[in-house]
């Protein structure tokens, strides 16, 4: 029998186990015994490991921002007002403690010891199960940290041409739509979309001079016609939602800085025939990056 | 274990990921006057000499963060940021007690129980960290922080420091800064 401590001011464990191999690793447990927060959790293999996960998880969330919310085979974690709530389901019956930050930190280290611990069960290492959902980029917290409240925004102009829907068909004209201009047919050939998307390139990357402002990569979607010249254009999903919260000088700031209002206002009185859309991200490299947008 | 780049990121090391590195660094100096001895120390033990061969190209990494007055335009690069996240991790394991000790007496500060265990003493060492925090990000960042932000953000970094203080330090922070990267 194999025993292995690891100590903390606020979490001991205690492993058991056997060896099978020559060089006396512990790599058979028969069972573990973790002291934390005035209460022991016990159990086997299958217990310490979602133990491992849910901790893991939580500490990681934590230091992203979030609460450390987790509940998952036999482990929930919650929020307690400053302490986090620990409860575990394990064989040996329904274990729940209060834990503050440094508790939680000390549990978390005593467990990571054990993980890295070449000696103690080398297949069994550290988790990071992948944070869901992501760190959002607008969560509270990442104005201050990770500075889009300095950053940005934009011009929200399709007033004149609204992109047309790839995925509907032109459709014909009936005789109360007579007075409107036809509907662009949509360019499809492959050698003329790649023509319009370098002469776009050139033409945005030519007057796109401005210092940069804005701290997160910025994306539209352009629509320009046969001649290549800009004549509608519109923030994407996701930069729309960078951009909802910015105050009202930021936005008109960044009408001026980029160049797409400038290039779409020559272009108000072209005939537009046919027409074809792409992405254009205005990286903070200060690249622009033009590219035909997905089906 | 080696620190590994995702391959989605592999075209090249977020902004994000300097400008946390960053963040941590100011708070360590925060916390220690000779906070930027101990990293340019740390970067020095660990053989990194490499990528921080010495004061102005550590400045200058440091630099890549998109905040700062003096920011360079250029990227951190994934070995410059693996460099930065080992001298990071090195320093916090140093302060580990230090940072015990002042997350558990931020803690006693939002339950209100400074007053009632007399523990004031503690929290003048919680205030002179937040405080120096306050100032060294004024004098180096472009955006201004409320003085609420500014503490906000100094008692987060403090826990983020904690955890990154153990033995899975460097993993840890690794996937944090990969986890919440923005472009």
């Amino acid at each position: 029998m194999l025993q292995k401590i690891y100590s903390l001011p606020n979490c001991l464990i205690l492993v058991e186990g056997l060896s099978t191999t020559e060089d006396q690793k512990l790599n058979l447990l028969t069972r573990f015994s973790c002291q934390v927060g005035g209460v022991e959790i016990s159990g086997g293999k299958e217990l310490l490991c979602n133990l491992i996960k849910g901790i893991s998880y939580a500490c990681q969330s934590l230091m992203a921002g979030e609460g450390a919310e987790y509940e998952q085979e036999q482990i929930s974690i919650g929020t307690n007002g400053f302490h986090y709530q620990l409860t575990v389901a394990g064989e040996e019956g329904k274990v729940e403690v209060k834990l503050d930050r440094v508790q939680l930190f000390d549990l978390m280290e005593a467990l990571d010891q054990l993980c890295l611990d070449p000696q103690t069960l080398p297949d069994v290492g550290l988790m990071f199960p992948s944070l869901n959902p992501p760190v959002s980029s607008l969560n509270p917290l990442v104005p201050a940290v990770v500075g889009i409240s300095s950053v940005v925004a934009v011009a929200f102009a399709l007033w004149f041409v609204p992109i047309p829907d790839k995925r509907q068909e032109a459709p014909a004209p009936t005789s109360q739509e007579r007075v409107l201009p036809p509907q662009p047919q949509i360019i499809t050939d492959p050698a003329e979309l790649e023509k319009l998307r370098s002469g776009l390139f050139e033409l945005i990357d030519r007057e796109w001079r401005n210092p940069r402002t804005f701290e997160v990569p910025l994306t539209y979607r352009v629509t320009v016609n046969q001649a290549g010249a800009i004549i509608g254009y519109k923030e994407t999903q996701a930069t729309r939602e960078i951009l909802a919260e910015q105050a009202e000088e930021v936005l008109k700031r960044m009408e001026e800085e980029l160049p797409l209002e400038k290039l779409l206002r020559q272009n108000l009185d072209s005939q537009n025939r046919s027409v074809a859309t792409f992405i254009v991200k205005f990286d903070i490299t200060n690249q622009v990056e033009v590219t035909q947008e997905a089906p | 274990m080696p620190l590994e780049v995702p391959t989605e990121l592999a075209h090249g090391c977020p902004r994000s990921v300097g400008m946390q590195l960053d963040h941590l660094m100011l708070a360590i100096e925060a916390m220690n006057l000779e906070g930027v001895e101990a990293l340019l120390a740390a970067a020095q033990e660990l053989g990194l000499e490499k990528w921080v061969p010495h004061r102005v190209a550590f400045w200058q990494l440091r630099n890549t963060n998109p905040l700062r007055k003096q920011y360079q335009r250029q990227k951190l690069q994934w070995e410059e940021a693996k460099a930065l996240t080992g001298i990071v991790c090195r320093v916090a394991q140093q302060l580990n007690t230090a940072f015990r000790f002042l997350v558990m007496t931020h803690q006693q500060v939002l339950e209100g129980k400074i007053e009632t265990l007399g523990l004031q003493q503690n929290q003048a060492y919680l205030d002179f960290y937040t405080d120096r925090f306050r100032e060294l990000y004024q004098a180096r960042m472009k955006n201004k922080l409320s003085d609420r932000d500014s503490l906000d953000l100094a008692n987060y970094l403090l826990l983020q420091l904690l955890f990154i203080s153990g033995s899975g330090g460097e993993q840890r922070l690794w996937h944090s800064l990969i986890d919440g990267a923005v472009e």
